[in-house]
């Protein structure tokens, strides 16, 4: 780089404004969000007289209110129900299948790679009428484990197409030297390529369960008794419900978010990885 | 009605009004068993949970007299229209159960053989329901079911409001503008019309079209001896068209959700609010002023209410347990659960009931009132269109209204969509 | 240069297919119970006049096609739907790409920028829908009275239930929503840009237009090629978010493909020309999904070899 004074300071200036540019770009991104949380947070009165002000009081009533008269308190609870198991088996059966389907021949793989595959090209929407009737006969509608097993069914295309694309990255020499050593390949499998791809699996299993939390269709169409409603379609019924204060409306929605926004922040390396290695490596 | 209507408008919507705290059964094979004095009774889930707790608690009391076991199931109404017809054919369903009344409910059962012919059992209970609601569950001349409980359209006013600025409440449209004028330059919202999620266009077309042409003009069109296509159909939709191009309705009422509706009503900033009778409970727990409820104004006379029947029970065709399930049936037609419907649900139920003798608000009070003239075949009651048309057309009807108040279509080509949509 | 173990390739092939077999059957029960048995039922559905209960519907052929041809709500919905695939699209690219260029080399705050503009991808469309829903609110939306505030009262409206903004008020929110996505792939793809052709394009007195056309698009274009083909083909299913903010209304003023597939399905029990329709826009949305995937591969390919 050139190390004239003048460059370095239109540099610098350059700098600053980007910066300047990026603060308030960035605040009007999650304005919106702010907005829930301050508004989720002051009392009733304060709402109502003075929706503007943010953080202009503070309160617990609103989220007391979700939380109770709402439900969100249960609604957490399903939301959990639903996203751990159903995000469990798809990163179970992905790197199982991701494995087979990128290190170990065996007749017909290709076609039953691109089988699996298809599922990233049709979109849920196609087919979740039938899917609908076919639950009602299998008697799982309204169930836990119907809802789970679809929730998984919708991750798995995805999944086992990313965990292929890292199990593929790895070297042959580490699988040849383990058979050498007289390894099953049960062994080479679970001794030896799984502890590799770790990073991969966490990757996937943060994503999943953020697609999984923040799947709306699935528990509309499949849960309709609402014994086991999630937040998301909880959520939709209580804007659609007869109390739309927005204070408690605005608990009601920062408590949907709130693990999301953790999750995010806490695992924001792995949720991007998620996106970008699967998008990208397409 | 108005869960109905969501349920008809949207299907997830629907839950909306199951809002929170759900304890529905799970359907399916709760089996009843073999047991002659078990009966399973489904009914769809009710807006406030605790009316399911309520409802529960006075059936056990009844089953226990009775010598019965009645496990009564809630399901939201939307899952319930596909639910309840696949149960009932796979004989896996309730012996009793909750279901609307009309062609496009009951009538569809009844066609399809999946209804207990009850008008044996009419004659030998003497059930006292209104002529006009039993025939809303007979078809073909086989009576099938008791008619749920009655609700009403029209017009809650704010009645300080109205003392204050000198206007008395509107009998003709003409009054109605005169009204809204005044109480405009007041700085009030005349008329919180709401039309976000689209089932209320079915109510603001019910109560001008039945105060217009009353209940036999509306009887006409339903049964399809009158095109919906005609002026006094374009003529019901304008008078809403007019009073919001001369500002009385909320700027866009199509961006207004009901409740938002229901609140500027409660919170004084509209004058009055066209709804139905389900309300009361509501607007007497929030409005911090008395409260008139009048039907909605004729073109050049007093108009009339509108009245549409909610769903009430009926038995399957299919149960094994037919004397359990009439003893049930009976219980639910008797002037005892019509005045608990009363007092508890702030319900109208199909049948008279006594009102001196019962305990309720004078605004309610006076709903019973106008509904029981119907009994004493005083009073006309015009028809809740949606409750009586198909799928179709309540879709057609929604659309059609929305359209009409988003400026998106004139009166007379929804006028023209609604007669399509009839003929389909 | 591989070590071969004499001993039994053989069979260690028939192990690795044993265990392959093994690893993938879950899986595949999996998808075919939950995805290959409901499409093929779907297609099924298509030929049938199926209303959800009667279980032996009549064959009608062709018949759900040719009404889907001609009816209008479809044509409008179509209409709305083409708007929201382009806009849907290009905004959030130019957006997106903005953002990643103007991040592009900062390092001080570049989390907690990344963060902030990718958050709104990972909220569920629920909460977006209702966080926006009452930011557009008539009378208690912060946008009117923030309108109002600045003196441009005279531009409130009641933005989603007004046919003329409903529809761009769903979209500015969707675009809101999807920069974040589009933002951080860019973001990604710049990353392997080489610093060095553009610092060079600089001495030859290229204007930031000029290097950006020129020097990084071509650069990261496989990977833009890739985020479009997303954006776009995720444009044609759009549901949740105009189901949670307008349900289509008002009057199909907001209607979309998905959400009418789904109100003639499940609110007029049209199961068949419902799932028709939802197949109708998979099968539509597959040549831009091919079309652009192989130009990104051919692309990509060009960039290796380059």
């Amino acid at each position: 780089m050139s190390g004239r004074d003048s460059a370095l300071a239109r540099k610098r200036a350059v700098l600053g404004g980007r910066h300047a540019m990026l603060v308030v770009l960035s605040l009007l991104m999650v304005f919106p969000l702010v907005l829930t949380v301050s508004t989720a947070l002051k009392t009733d009165a304060d709402v109502r007289s003075n929706p503007f002000g943010l953080f202009s009081s503070f309160s617990t009533e609103n989220i007391v209110a979700a939380w109770t008269l709402g439900s969100f308190g249960e609604y957490v609870l399903n939301s959990f129900l639903l996203s751990v198991p159903s995000t469990l088996l798809v990163v179970v059966l992905s790197t199982m299948g991701g494995y087979a389907f990128a290190r170990l021949p065996f007749l017909g793989r290709t076609v039953l790679f691109y089988l699996v595959l298809l599922g990233l090209l049709v979109p849920f929407f196609a087919y979740m009428i039938p899917l609908y009737f076919q639950l009602r006969s299998m008697g799982l509608l309204d169930s836990l484990l119907g809802a789970n097993l679809v929730l998984a069914s919708t991750g798995l295309s995805f999944g086992t197409f990313f965990m292929r694309a890292f199990f593929s990255d790895l070297p042959t020499e580490i699988e040849e030297a383990a058979r050498i050593d007289g390894a099953s390949e049960w062994q080479i499998f679970a001794r030896v390529m799984l502890p590799l791809v770790t990073s991969g699996a966490g990757a996937l299993a943060v994503f999943t369960f953020l697609q999984n939390w923040n799947n709306f269709l699935v528990p509309l169409l499949y849960l309709p008794g609402g014994e086991y409603r999630p937040l998301t379609t909880g959520l939709y019924l209580f804007l659609g419900g007869r109390s739309v204060d927005i204070g408690p409306l605005a608990a009601g929605t920062l408590i949907t978010v709130l693990p999301v926004v953790v999750l995010f922040v806490a695992m924001q390396r792995q949720v991007t990885q998620g996106f970008l290695s699967g998008a990208v490596k397409g | 009605m108005r869960s109905m209507m969501v349920k008809v408008a949207a299907p997830a919507v629907a839950f909306a009004a199951v809002l929170a705290g759900c304890t529905g059964g799970a359907p399916a094979d709760s089996g009843s068993g073999g047991d002659a004095t078990s009966i399973r009774y489904l009914i769809e889930q009710p807006e406030d949970p605790a009316t399911l707790t309520e409802l529960k608690a006075h059936i056990a009391e009844f089953a226990k007299g009775a010598g019965l076991t009645v496990e009564v199931e809630a399901m939201p109404q939307d899952s319930m229209r596909t639910a309840l017809q696949t149960q009932l054919r796979s004989g896996d369903g309730p012996d009793v159960f909750n279901w609307g009344s009309g062609p496009g409910y009951a009538g569809a059962l009844a066609e399809a053989g999946m209804l207990y012919d009850l008008t044996d059992a009419y004659e030998k209970y003497k059930w006292p329901v209104y002529d006009f609601a039993k025939e809303r569950v007979t078809f073909d001349g086989k009576t099938y079911g008791i008619p749920g409980e009655m609700e009403t359209l029209g017009l809650f006013y704010n009645q300080d409001l109205f003392t204050r600025l000198g206007v008395r409440p509107p009998e003709t449209v003409a009054d109605l503008r005169a009204a809204a004028a005044k109480i405009k330059a007041a700085g009030v919202t005349p008329l919180a019309v709401s039309d976000k999620e689209g089932w209320q266009g079915a109510h603001l077309l019910s109560m001008a079209l039945a105060s217009r042409v009353g209940s036999e003009g509306v009887d006409k069109l339903i049964g399809d001896d009158a095109s919906w296509d005609n002026p006094d159909v374009v003529r019901a939709l304008q008078v809403w068209k007019d009073l919001q191009d001369a500002g009385y309705l909320p700027t866009s009422p199509t961006s207004v959700g009901y409740d938002s509706a229901n609140a500027l009503f409660y919170s004084g900033k509209a004058a009055m609010v066209p709804t139905g009778s389900w309300l009361i409970s509501e607007i007497e727990t929030n409005a911090k002023f008395k409260v008139g409820y009048i039907p909605f104004p004729g073109e050049d006379r007093p108009g009339i209410f509108t009245g549409g029947l909610g769903s009430g029970p009926f038995v399957a065709a299919g149960t094994r347990k037919a004397d359990a399930a009439l003893k049930l049936v009976d219980f639910l037609a008797s002037p005892e659960h019509g005045r608990w419907t009363v007092e508890n649900l702030k319900t109208i139920p199909t049948s008279p009931v006594d009102s001196a003798d019962v305990t309720v608000s004078p605004l309610f009070a006076q709903v019973l009132k106008d509904t029981s003239k119907l009994a004493e075949g005083t009073g006309d009651l015009g028809h809740n269109i949606d409750v009586l048309e198909t799928d179709v057309f309540n879709k057609a009807m929604f659309d059609g209204v929305q359209g009409l108040l988003s400026g998106q279509s004139s009166a007379g080509e929804v006028a023209r969509t609604l007669e399509a949509a009839s003929e389909k | 240069m591989s070590r071969r173990v004499p001993s039994a390739p053989r069979a260690t092939r028939r192990a690795q297919a044993r265990l392959g077999i093994a690893l993938v059957a879950p899986l595949l029960v999996m998808v075919v119970t939950f995805f290959l048995v409901p499409l093929a039922n779907a297609v099924y559905y298509v030929f049938v006049d199926f209303n959800g209960i009667d279980p032996t519907p009549a064959f009608v052929g062709l018949d759900n096609f040719v009404e889907l041809a001609q009816d209008p709500g479809v044509r409008s919905a179509f209409r709305n739907n083409a708007v929201w695939i382009v806009i849907g699209t290009v905004g959030p690219l130019v957006l997106g790409l903005a953002l990643a260029l103007l991040i592009w080399g900062v390092r001080r705050g570049s989390l907690f920028y990344r963060v902030a503009f990718f958050m709104p991808y990972v909220l569920p469309q629920v909460a977006i829908g209702v966080i926006w829903g009452w930011i557009y609110d008539p009378t208690e939306g912060w946008l009117n009275r923030a309108l109002e505030l600045v003196g441009l009262g005279a531009l409130t409206t009641g933005w989603l239930g007004d046919p003329d903004t409903a529809l761009y008020a769903v979209l500015a929110t969707a675009v809101w929503a999807t920069s974040g996505f589009v933002f951080i792939i860019l973001l990604s793809a710049l990353r392997n840009v080489d610093t060095d052709l553009i610092d060079a394009a600089r001495l030859d007195g290229a204007n930031a237009g000029q290097r950006l056309r020129h020097v990084i698009m071509p650069q990261i274009m496989p990977v833009f090629l890739m985020v479009t083909t997303i954006t776009l083909v995720g444009g044609f299913a759009v549901f949740d978010i105009v189901f949670v903010m307008t349900g289509g209304g008002p009057a199909g003023a907001t209607e979309m493909l998905g959400t009418y597939a789904y109100s003639s399905a499940f609110e007029l029990n049209r199961i068949s020309y419902g799932t028709t329709l939802a197949l109708v826009i998979t099968v539509m949305a597959i040549p831009f999904a091919v079309g652009l995937n192989r130009l990104q591969r051919r692309l990509s390919l060009q960039g290796t070899g380059a």
